[in-house]
């Protein structure tokens, strides 16, 4: 069974999906800021309502961001100590690669609000699960221009809008569990010790 | 009963594997303090980011010095208060997860209490009660300590704490971050009654109060006739010194006292360390401070605390949360 979280926004998606059975289950819920409270929680009876446990799970899958710092910082921790505790491999998806991959039939850009006037965006042209370009910050006032010169044609736009409203999202654990598929497959796994969050903006320290 | 403690509350990323309350197996702490220093202060992102790299290979040295697997560990420690949020998280998480993963218990440790129990790791005979002082970059705290979980807090500092005062000076003398050791260094060579600085005893109070030295040190230093700068950081350490063993030992008499406990970075500088044991040992007192390796912030202190909410307190279940600022309370084990 492989296991996905997200937490790069407000709410937490989680994921299983029983590869023996072609089974596949999710869930989510809105931590309301709370997520390191809940999350045990949510997975445990998220579990047990699939009759399985933490025994079962042969790879953690977890969202990497882009998104909320602290949000994306618990969901990679938490799933990477998991890995490390159960033995078992872990590996880190991006969050906007999963929220892309819900139809990649289509031309799409994925956009979460960021600094003021900027928000961070991918596109992903049809029948691609990697971005053609992104995920960086592109100005609200060069947003138009950006999306003509780098993909015409962008059928849907998924996250927010620039405005930062809220537009429709498939489930984003679901997305990393079946794009980290054919990675588990290939034994291609991320590093334990290397895997972290994926900061569009530089720290104040200088470094990524 | 072993108990591994995380600590993530601030700028080091530490692990450490306690036996039986008391038997330290292992201490691994990964500083972050260069990379801060050039900031002149911890940076919260940036501390928060290297937690997440840090953490899983500091476990697993921690594990691999005591000769253990995760499977022997019998309950985990984390620090969930007070702290930087953001770096507490970090830490937080990782032990819900282990414990979560493992099926054992997670004990969530306030920090400053955890200070205090650094003492029982190398003093095992310490018992309380005590009178107590937390003296580090965030805190200078006096505590009247009834016996274990009965805390009362006698007195705080009204502005800057003591490691504080250390660090700002420091960069007022041109001295290196983190103030403590590079003051302590400096003042080796200079004549501590070279320059007779304020002490704010703060009578009829338990209160401290380091802004107005800071401002002397900061006058001092732009006369033309100041002394050189060992002589200022002698001066401002013996001024720092007088006031905290002082307050200390006058707390200690009006509660009766007759052990007197330090705690937290500061309880490091050795300047501190033989002028509240001299004024112990004048007065029949019995001093007890960690050795410099468990005054600054570590994993040990957070097992040990751990070890003793384990034997003696009710085991909370994985939903508490991580709280950035939280007075040192009694609990009452």
């Amino acid at each position: 069974m492989i296991l996905g979280i997200d937490t790069s926004g407000e709410t937490c998606y989680i994921a299983l999906i029983d590869q023996a059975n072609s089974a596949v289950n999710c869930t989510q819920f809105n931590h309301n800021r709370q997520l390191i409270e809940q999350l045990p929680a949510y997975i445990d009876t998220f579990l047990a309502e699939n009759n399985a446990t933490l025994k079962d799970i042969e790879c953690l899958v977890c969202g990497t961001g882009p998104g909320s710092f602290t949000g994306v910082r618990v969901g990679v921790m938490y799933a990477k100590t998991l890995a490390f505790a159960l033995g078992k491999p872990v590996i880190g998806i991006s969050s906007f690669d999963a929220a892309a991959y819900e139809d990649i039939s289509i031309n799409r850009a994925v956009v979460c609000t960021s600094k003021r006037n900027e928000v961070i965006a991918a596109l992903y042209p049809a029948g691609s699960k990697q971005s053609l370009i992104g995920p960086i910050d592109v100005s609200t006032s060069a947003w138009d221009t950006w999306l003509r010169e780098h993909l015409p044609g962008t059928e849907r736009i998924i996250g927010q809008g620039i405005d930062g409203a809220s537009l429709p999202i498939g489930n984003l654990a679901l997305g990393a569990c079946l794009l980290a598929e054919p990675l588990l497959a290939k034994g291609n796994f991320s590093d334990i010790d290397s895997l972290i969050p994926h900061y569009v903006a530089t720290s104040p320290g200088g470094g990524m | 009963m072993i108990v591994l403690g995380i600590e993530t509350s601030c700028d080091e990323t530490a692990c450490a594997i306690v036996q039986d309350g008391r038997k330290l197996l292992c201490t691994v702490v990964a500083s972050q303090m260069e990379e801060h220093a050039s900031y002149g202060g911890v940076v919260p992102e940036l501390a928060s980011r290297r937690h997440v790299e840090l953490l899983i290979p500091v476990i697993r040295q921690a594990l691999s010095e005591a000769n253990l697997t995760l499977q022997d560990i019998t309950a985990i420690g984390v620090t969930n208060r007070p702290g930087l949020l953001g770096a507490l998280l970090v830490g937080v998480t990782s032990a819900k997860a282990l414990g979560q993963a493992l099926g054992i218990p997670v004990i969530p440790v306030h920090h400053i209490e955890a200070h205090l129990y650094a003492n029982f790791i190398t003093h095992p005979e310490m018992e309380f009660p005590a009178t107590a002082l937390v003296v580090s970059g965030g805190h200078t705290d006096l505590f009247d300590v009834e016996s274990h979980g009965v805390y009362r807090l006698l007195g705080r500092t009204r502005d800057d704490a003591a490691g504080e005062a250390f660090d700002k000076c420091a960069r007022l003398m041109g001295l290196p971050y983190p103030g403590g050791p590079s003051i302590q260094e400096a003042a080796k060579s200079g004549d501590p009654k070279a320059i007779a600085f304020p002490r704010a005893l703060m009578p009829g109070t338990h209160a401290f109060s380091f802004s107005g030295l800071k401002t002397s040190v900061k006058y001092a230093l732009a006369k033309p006739d100041c002394p050189p700068v060992p002589d200022v950081a002698a001066s401002f350490q013996a001024a720092v010194v007088d006031v905290l063993v002082r307050k200390t030992i006058a707390a200690a008499k009006e509660c009766g006292r007759t052990t007197v406990v330090l705690a937290g970075g500061v309880a490091a500088n050795a300047a501190l360390k033989v002028a509240m044991e001299d004024a112990c040992s004048r007065r029949g007192m019995r001093c007890y401070i960690p050795p410099p390796s468990l005054c600054t912030d570590n994993a040990a202190m957070i097992a040990t605390t751990a070890s003793y909410h384990f034997m003696h307190r009710a085991i909370p279940g994985l939903d508490f949360a991580v709280i950035p600022s939280e007075p040192l309370s009694s609990h009452g084990i």
